[in-house]
Parts: structure tokens; sequence; C-alpha cells
């Protein structure tokens, strides 16, 4: 059997190393803020560009940090929203922005990666970032509606395609996204779906699957948090287990050699002062130790991740060459 | 039903004034638009273009119906009531145009105040030193309120020139 | 649910109530802040506060906002949020016959009643309209969107066909930027900014506020003002006239609230659809668009009744129907609460104080509204020279609100100039943003049913689906019907 191309994701390593790689961040970061003469940043408050609407998945994250940073940075976070095209239009706004540590902004993956490579004109470059950190991670899941499901399980799912391939829908948020790039992948295993971008979000995935608009869904594992009853999911793209679902099957489990997760953190334009960064990222990392964040990312169905600076440039790098195999398999 | 779809206003012109038949500028304007956004694709079949496509050939559609309707009727309704009116309104629009482009240079407030200031006393024509000085004074006072009411309530940050 | 009731009218939350009403007039009245973000501003401010207290103050607050977006669209023709859009269609013609106060108390009245009705709808029929909605899948999204075009009859002015080719150019700006379901730009020039689209905040800014600017100043020699204010004693005689059939009351809640709960779809639908029947059923049709209260209060009366109609598939199904909901949800989520069927089992008082602020915000809406109606009306009796330089200053901060951005306000202004273009030319610019907003619920229904059709045929998708057949036959008479009356109409101006 040949390899199959996959979007690798370093979360469930990582996070459960993130408390070794937090523990010397935090000590730095108090050392830092007792006597830190020469250097007063951050002395004003700092703009933090927000690439979708408030209540979206890069503002949760953001927001739970937000109390956090602010208390241990001294200055006030002020989120602005600049949405638009997926996320593209802010993202361009953050990478024209002023290097000068005053603006930062949520950055998503694997959306940074994919713009600029699929759609023209997306006004930025992924290296136009210099990541701060990257902060949480959530899996896609395969699923039905739980009331009325049109499959049991993902044998019967698989089964039913393998009769008709290319003809079971399969509802995702867009084109080009992760949901897309886990179906093609799929696609290319054996299991042909016809894939149905619904173009308005994850919600409206959800509402046409139980809706009966088309019998599978696949979106980020958040939705299924605090939605327990109304879908059933079938699969997980996690790599290994995951942790907050550990009941549903990953697709290497079930014969599939894919897998991929959508990943958040925060990034400031490229040519930020090294330093300036390094002090935002202690201070996310002290909040990513917080009772509360952690609360709120587990009540969200997100993983932590945890990367400082340096650890996420290669983070981001392993992920672009994942996403790099993908690629040619949208142009079939 | 063709002819019948459209009312002639009444006025039609006389004189100096600037007429010219609605429907057919409409019309016109229609065609341009629907065959530039037309070519401005890749042309029919792309599932992304579908629907664009579909609008421009209505477009063009409709227009070449409203252009012959318009020469059908040789009605022309005013557009302006004099060359004078049509250069008083270039103007207007030029100076809201360079307001718009003075803010990132200069910064809301100061661009704000200057156009207030600037805009009420040519609309309102020559009048007293006190009244002027009390436009000076109500503008900046608008200008700085809605400066700190949007950012301060609201969190939007107007822009900021290089001195304020 | 009388237990909400009863916690609702705790002192302190109606004190929230008050407070949550008027920060949302105030932010729906500026045009560029929306709902959305008065609702993403008070979220932090929950946090620290009983669930129900923060839930009660941002029910209140999204009434508030709905209401408030008709004061600008009344006095100076600026809808202050996009749902306000047609509330301007008839609130500015009166604003200039100086009966300004008669609209703001008219769509005060209305957005009372449409909250309240939508409220109740919530309160006693969530599940219900929670299936319905369901049932609308993309055919379905298509054909409403479809059906809601027909409307460019009733803005149509003066002619039929030149009414039509501004809302297809409407469609066609409404086209700008990534396609929405794919990766392909369309008409962005270069512009990055433009990726995004049309920003439909600053851009109805733009085709209201600048044509109208430059009109004013166009002819400031002979209109020094924009209305003569006259001193009306007996205005809710006046109104109560108008409203003494509760037919467009009701008529305009319905539907507001059925197209309220549809996720996406929203108040400004509600509010376009709503003004097209009130003006299909009147036995007067001419009057429309010249100052006819019975316009003003279809549009609010349907916005309100929206807005809390849109909170129905968050509270019954977990899915949030709209921006606000989804913020809504997060503060949901923050206090422990669990959005979905169980809710109303769970913590069944909160569920309801939170429903019965929006009623309660209705109240304060209309009696804030009553309140502040004659000052409002008054503050544009300011002589035109002084109300062009505010209102052209307002437009500039509206449209950079809207993203914290320049580019929004030259799009404004160009946009602005091509709405001056073409309304001299003859072209209504109601029914080019008419287009511009529908648009996107078209093309997306189109684009997702085409996909859907590469499995189950063009046929069965379109032409096979109960709700969409309904829709279908509803779309073809009222085209057909829009043809017929213009065509009866115009014969008989001409006869």
């Amino acid at each position: 059997m040949r390899k199959r191309p996959r979007i690798r994701t370093r979360c469930t390593l990582l996070s459960l190393a993130a408390p070794l790689l937090l523990a010397p961040a935090a000590c730095a970061s108090d050392a830092g803020s007792s006597d830190d003469g020469g250097d007063d940043y951050p002395s004003e408050s700092i703009r933090v560009i927000i690439t979708f609407d408030p209540g979206g998945g890069s503002d949760t994250d953001f927001r739970r940090l937000q109390p956090h940073l602010e208390e241990s940075l001294g200055v006030s976070l002020e989120p602005e929203y600049v949405t638009g095209a997926g996320g593209a239009i802010g993202w361009a706004e953050l990478a024209n922005a002023e290097p000068d540590g005053y603006t930062i902004g949520t950055v998503v993956l694997p959306h940074i990666l994919l713009q600029p490579e699929l759609i023209e004109d997306t006004g930025y470059e992924t290296s136009d970032f210099d990541i701060i950190g990257m902060n949480a991670y959530a899996p896609q899941i395969l699923f039905v509606d739980a009331e009325d499901p049109a499959f049991e399980s993902f044998d019967e799912f698989e089964a039913h395609v393998q009769e008709n391939p290319g003809n079971v829908d399969i509802g995702g948020a867009a084109e080009y996204n992760l949901s897309h790039a886990v179906q093609v992948m799929l696609d290319d295993a054996g299991l042909d779906t016809n894939y149905v971008a619904t173009g308005e979000g994850a919600t409206a995935v959800v509402s046409g699957v139980r809706g009966g608009h088309y019998p599978v869904g696949i979106t980020s594992i958040q939705q299924y948090f605090g939605a327990e009853d109304e879908i059933q999911p079938l699969a997980v793209s996690s790599e290994e287990t995951y942790e907050l679902a550990s009941d549903i099957p990953t697709l290497s489990e079930l014969g599939y050699d894919v897998s991929g997760s959508t990943n958040w953190g925060l990034a400031a334009p490229e040519g930020t002062d090294p330093e300036k960064i390094e002090i935002i990222s202690d201070a996310v990392a002290d909040a990513l130790d917080e009772e509360d964040v952690l609360q709120n990312m587990e009540d969200e169905g997100q993983g932590m991740i945890g990367t400082g600076p340096e650890e996420s440039e290669e983070y981001v790098q392993d992920y672009l060459d994942d996403i790099r195999s993908v690629t040619p398999l949208f142009e079939q | 039903m063709n002819d019948a779809g459209t009312t002639a206003p009444a006025g039609t012109g006389t004189g100096r004034r600037i007429a010219f038949n609605h429907d057919l500028l409409s019309g016109l304007a229609l065609i341009i638009l629907g065959s530039f956004a037309y070519t401005w694709g890749p042309g029919w079949g792309e599932r992304t273009w579908v629907f664009p496509n579909m609008v421009s050939w209505l477009m063009v559609g409709l227009g070449i119906l409203l252009a012959v309707i318009g020469l059908a009727r040789r009605t022309r309704e005013k557009l302006f009531e004099s060359w004078r009116a049509a250069v008083d309104v270039s103007w207007f629009s030029a100076s809201v145009l360079a307001f718009f482009l003075l803010i990132p240079q200069i910064g809301y407030f100061v661009a704000t105040w200057l156009f207030m200031v600037v805009q009420a006393s040519v609309l309102g024509g020559r009048r007293h030193p006190a009244a002027v000085g009390l436009i000076i004074v109500v503008a900046g006072l608008l200008a700085l309120g809605m400066y700190q009411l949007f950012g301060g309530a609201f969190n939007v940050h107007l822009p900021e020139g290089r001195w304020i | 649910m009388f237990d909400g009731l009863l916690l609702a009218l705790d002192p302190a939350h109606l004190l929230l109530i008050l407070a949550g009403v008027a920060g949302g007039v105030l932010i729906g009245a500026l045009p560029g802040l929306t709902a959305t973000m008065g609702a993403a501003l008070l979220v932090p401010f929950t946090f620290v506060m009983e669930p129900s207290a923060g839930l009660v103050m941002l029910g209140a607050m999204y009434v508030g906002a709905m209401f408030g977006d008709a004061v600008p669209a009344v006095l100076v023709n600026v809808p202050g949020t996009p749902s306000a859009m047609a509330t301007a269609f008839d609130g500015y013609p009166l604003s200039e016959q100086g009966k300004g106060q008669r609209a703001i108390i008219a769509a005060c009245w209305a957005s009372a009643v449409g909250a309240i009705i939508g409220g109740t709808a919530l309160l006693v029929m969530s599940p219900t309209l929670a299936a319905a909605a369901l049932a609308f899948g993309p055919p379905e999204f298509f054909w409403l969107g479809a059906f809601a075009l027909t409307i460019m009859g009733s803005v149509a002015g003066s002619s039929f066909f030149r009414g039509l080719g501004g809302g297809l150019f409407g469609l066609l700006l409404s086209t700008v930027g990534i396609a929405p379901a794919g990766g392909t730009s369309r008409f962005t020039f270069g512009f990055y900014q433009l990726q995004g689209g049309v920003s439909l905040a600053a851009a109805l800014i733009g085709l209201f506020a600048i044509p109208q600017l430059i009109k004013l100043a166009e002819n400031r020699k002979q209109r020094t003002r924009i209305s003569q204010y006259v001193p009306e004693r007996r205005v809710f005689r006046h109104i109560w006239s108008e409203l003494r059939r509760p037919v467009t009351l009701i008529r305009s809640s319905v539907l507001g609230t059925f197209i309220g709960v549809l996720p996406g779809s929203g108040a400004s639908l509600a509010g376009i659809v709503s003004y097209n029947e009130a003006v299909r059923w009147s036995k007067d049709r001419t009057k429309f668009g010249k100052g006819a209260v019975e316009g003003v209060v279809s549009v609010e009366t349907a916005n309100n009744a929206a807005a809390p109609a849109s909170m129905v598939p968050l509270l019954s199904l977990g899915v949030p129907g709209s921006n606000v909901a989804a913020i809504f949800l997060g503060a949901l989520l923050f206090h422990g609460l669990e959005p979905g069927p169980s809710l109303f089992d769970d913590t069944p008082e909160i569920v309801f104080a939170f429903v019965w602020a929006m009623i309660l915000g209705g109240i304060a809406v209309f009696i804030l509204g009553r309140v502040m109606a004659p000052l409002l009306v008054r503050a544009i009796q300011a002589p035109v020279y002084a109300l062009i330089p505010v209102i052209a200053a307002l437009t500039m901060v509206g449209s950079y609100a809207v993203r914290g951005n320049m580019f929004d306000t030259y799009m404004m202004f160009v946009l602005g100039i091509v709405g001056y273009v073409l309304m001299k030319i003859g072209i209504p610019v109601a029914a080019v943003a008419l287009g511009l907003i529908l648009g996107p619920i078209v093309e997306n229904g189109l684009d997702v049913s085409l996909q859907m059709a590469e499995t189950a045929g063009i046929f069965t998708v379109f032409f096979t689906r109960p709700i969409s057949l309904v829709l279908m036959a509803l779309t073809v008479l009222s085209a057909l019907w829009t043809v017929y009356s213009n065509v009866r109409r115009s014969s008989r101006t001409e006869g």
C-alpha cells in the first residue's frame, strides 16, 4: 500500500509536551517583569486584529486569553474585527501593519497556508507573519444527524459510498478549507464522495445535515461540543484518539491514513522585534496555564498546543509541507 | 407590455437646462457595465462564474431593451438645472473626496474640523465674524465628540495623523 | 414562564434593560456600528454579572439596536444598519415633509409591537419554528431570495425596467470578492480589500447618504432646511388612524418572525419582504415611497420581530442563526449554560428572563423613542449648510467603523458617486441596495443547489422539494403581478 498524503499535526504530541515547554517560559517572564529597566514595551494599548466575526473560533481563542494578557502586560488589548474572505482581509491588514509590536492578530492554520497558495491577490504571504505562538487546535469530525441518522456507523457510511461512488453528498463550510482537504484525502484514499460547500460557515453545515439536505457533514469538532444530542460523529480526524471525545474512532483506526486539525494562534507582522514577541509569547504561555483558560478550551472542545515563537515556526513549516502534498489533490 | 413599462416624468427639457433621455442613458450604462462584467470573467462554464455571467447577460439584454424604448420615446428629462449647477456639484464632490483623502495624512480630527468649518462657511455664504467663530468652536467640539465617542465607547479608533 | 417574568422585573434587571436599550439605540443609530458589534462589546461586562443579568442586558441591547437604526434612516436617509434600509424609503420623505416626529414615533410603536410578537413567538413556539427553519435548505433559500427580488417592482419608482436594471447592478456588485464557496476572486481590480466583497454597511451609507448630500448641496439655494419643523400635537391620533386596522402589524410581525428564524437571512431580508407585502396589499400603492407611515411601520415591525426570532435556532437547536446569536452562544457557554433543548428544561427561568427582557426591551424602546423623538427631529432643523458637513463627517466615521479601514470609506464614496449618477439617469439607488443585499442569498442558494444537483440531478433539487415548489410558485406569481400592476399603472398615467 502506497503512502498516503496527510496533514500531520503534532498537536497531540505537543500538548503532552506543553507543560515542559511552559515551565521555563513562565520563569523567564517572572524574571523579566521584576527588574526590566531598559525596555518599557509595552507602554500603550495593543491592537489585536481578529479576522473572523465575534463569537467565532479566533475570537474565542483570543478572548479567553485577553484578561490574563492584559494583566501581565499591564496594557489593554483592543480587539478589532477585520473580517471577510475567509479571514484573508484581516490577514492582509495584519501583514501590512507597522511591525512595532502594537499590532498583532489571530492566525489560523491551515487558512494562512492555503489561501496564499490557492487564491489570487490574497494580499499577504504566509511568511509575512512572525508567529507569537500557536495556542489551540481542534480536529474535524464526519457526522450525521442524531435524531434521524443517515448512517449508524462509519462502516455503514463507507459501504454505502463504495456502492455509490461519487454519489453521496458531504457538506462542508467552504472550498479549500480543512474540511475540503480531509474530504479530498479521503477521496484519494478510495472514499469517493461529492463535496458540497455551503459557503456559510460551520453552523450552516450542522443545520444542513440536521435538516436532511445532505446526509453527512464535515466540520470542526467544536460544533459537537454542546450539541451532543443533536449530531452524531462517525469519525474524527485527529492523529490519535481525541482526549475530549475519546469514544469517537479516528480515521486512521478506521483504515484511512488521513488526519488534520485547525490550529489557532497569535502572530505579529514580519519584522517585529523578537524581544517584543518574546514578551507577548511569555504572557501567552502564562495565560495558557490558568485554570479558567484550560476549562474554557475544554468546554469549546479545543485541545492545547502551546508552542512559543521558535517551535511555532517549525510547527508551521511542517504543517506547510503536509499541506503542499494535499493541494495537488484539489485540482483533480 | 414593453413600452408601457416606463412612464416619462412630466418635465421635459428646455433652454439651458441639461436634459437627456433617462431610458437611453440607463440602457447604455447597463450595456457597458454588463459587457464589461462578462468579459472580465473566463466566459461561460466555470461554476463560480455562473451567477455573475447570468446577471451580466440580463443586464445587456435589459440595456438593449431600455435603449430601444428610449430611442422610440425621445422624451428628455432634466439632468441639471443649468451648467452652473453641474459645476457646483462637481466642486462639492471634489471637496468631500479631498476631505477623505486628507484623513490618512493629517488625521481624522484635524481633517474633519477643517472640512466642517470650510464647508459651513462656503455653503452658508458670507457672514458675521462672530458666526464664523461659533462655527469653528462647534465644529471642533463635534469632531472631538465623535472621536471620543467612537474611541472610548465603541473601541473604534479613528485615524490619527502625524500630530493628533 | 412567569418566574422568568418576575426575574426580569427585578428592579436591578429593569435598570439593566433600560441601560441595554439605551446603549442599543445609540449603537443602532450610529451608522457603521451594528448590533453584532454592540453585543461583542457588551459580552465582557456580562462575564462579571449574574448569568441572568448579563443575558437580560444583551437581549435588551439587541432590541434597542434594531430600533435605533431607524432614527438616522428617517432623519437623514442613512440607515443605521442594513436592516433599516427599507425604513428610509418612506421615513425620509416623511421627514422632508416635516413629519419626522410622526415617522420616529411610528417606528417606535412598530418596533415595540414587533419585539413583543417576535419575543412571544420565541417563548411559545420555539421548537416548531426551529423545525421549520431546518427544513429550509439551499434550494429553498434560492427561491426565497428570488421571491424577494420581485420587490424590485415596488421600489422601482418611475420606471419598472430601470428599477430592474438597478437591481441587476446591485446583484453584480454583490459578486465582488472571493466566491462564497470557492477560491476564485471576482472583480477585485487588484485590491485585496475587495476580496471580502463590497462591505454592505459601508455601501449602504454611500448609496443612500452621498447622493442625498450632493442633492442637498445642489439645491441649497432653494432649500435651506431639510424640513420645516411642525410641532405635531396629535401624533398619536395620526399614527393610530393609520394603524386602526392591525393587518400591517400582524402581517409584518409574522413575516419578520418566520424570516428571522431562518439561519443567516436575518432582519434585513425580513424588512424588505415585509415592505414589499405592505405595498402589495395596500389599496393605495402610489403613496409608498413618498412618506407612508404604513411603510415605516411594516419594516420596523418586521425587523424587530426578527431579532428575538433569530434566537430560536440558538435556544432550541443550539445552532446560532446570526452573528449576534453566535456571540450570545459564547455568553451562554461562559456562564456554563448549554444551549439547546435542554436549556429550557434545566434553567427555564434564565431563558425566560432573557426572552422577557427582549419583550420588555420593546416597551422600553417605546418609552425612550417617545421622549427622544421631538428632540431628534429638532436636531435636523439646523440649516443645510451646517447639516451637510456633519452628515459628510458621519458617513466617513460610519464607513470607517465597519472594519476600521479607510478603504471602506473610499469605496463608500465611489459607490456614492455611482449612486448619484444612477439617480440622475433615473435608476433608483434603493433597487441597487436591494440587489446588493439579496445577491449573496440568491447566489449561494443557487451555487449549493447546483453542487447538490451533481448527485441528485437538477430537476430533483429545484423542482421536487415541497417548500421549494411553494416558494417557486410564489415567485412566479409575484413577478407576474409586479409586471401586470406596473403595466396597468403606467397605462393609467399615460391614458
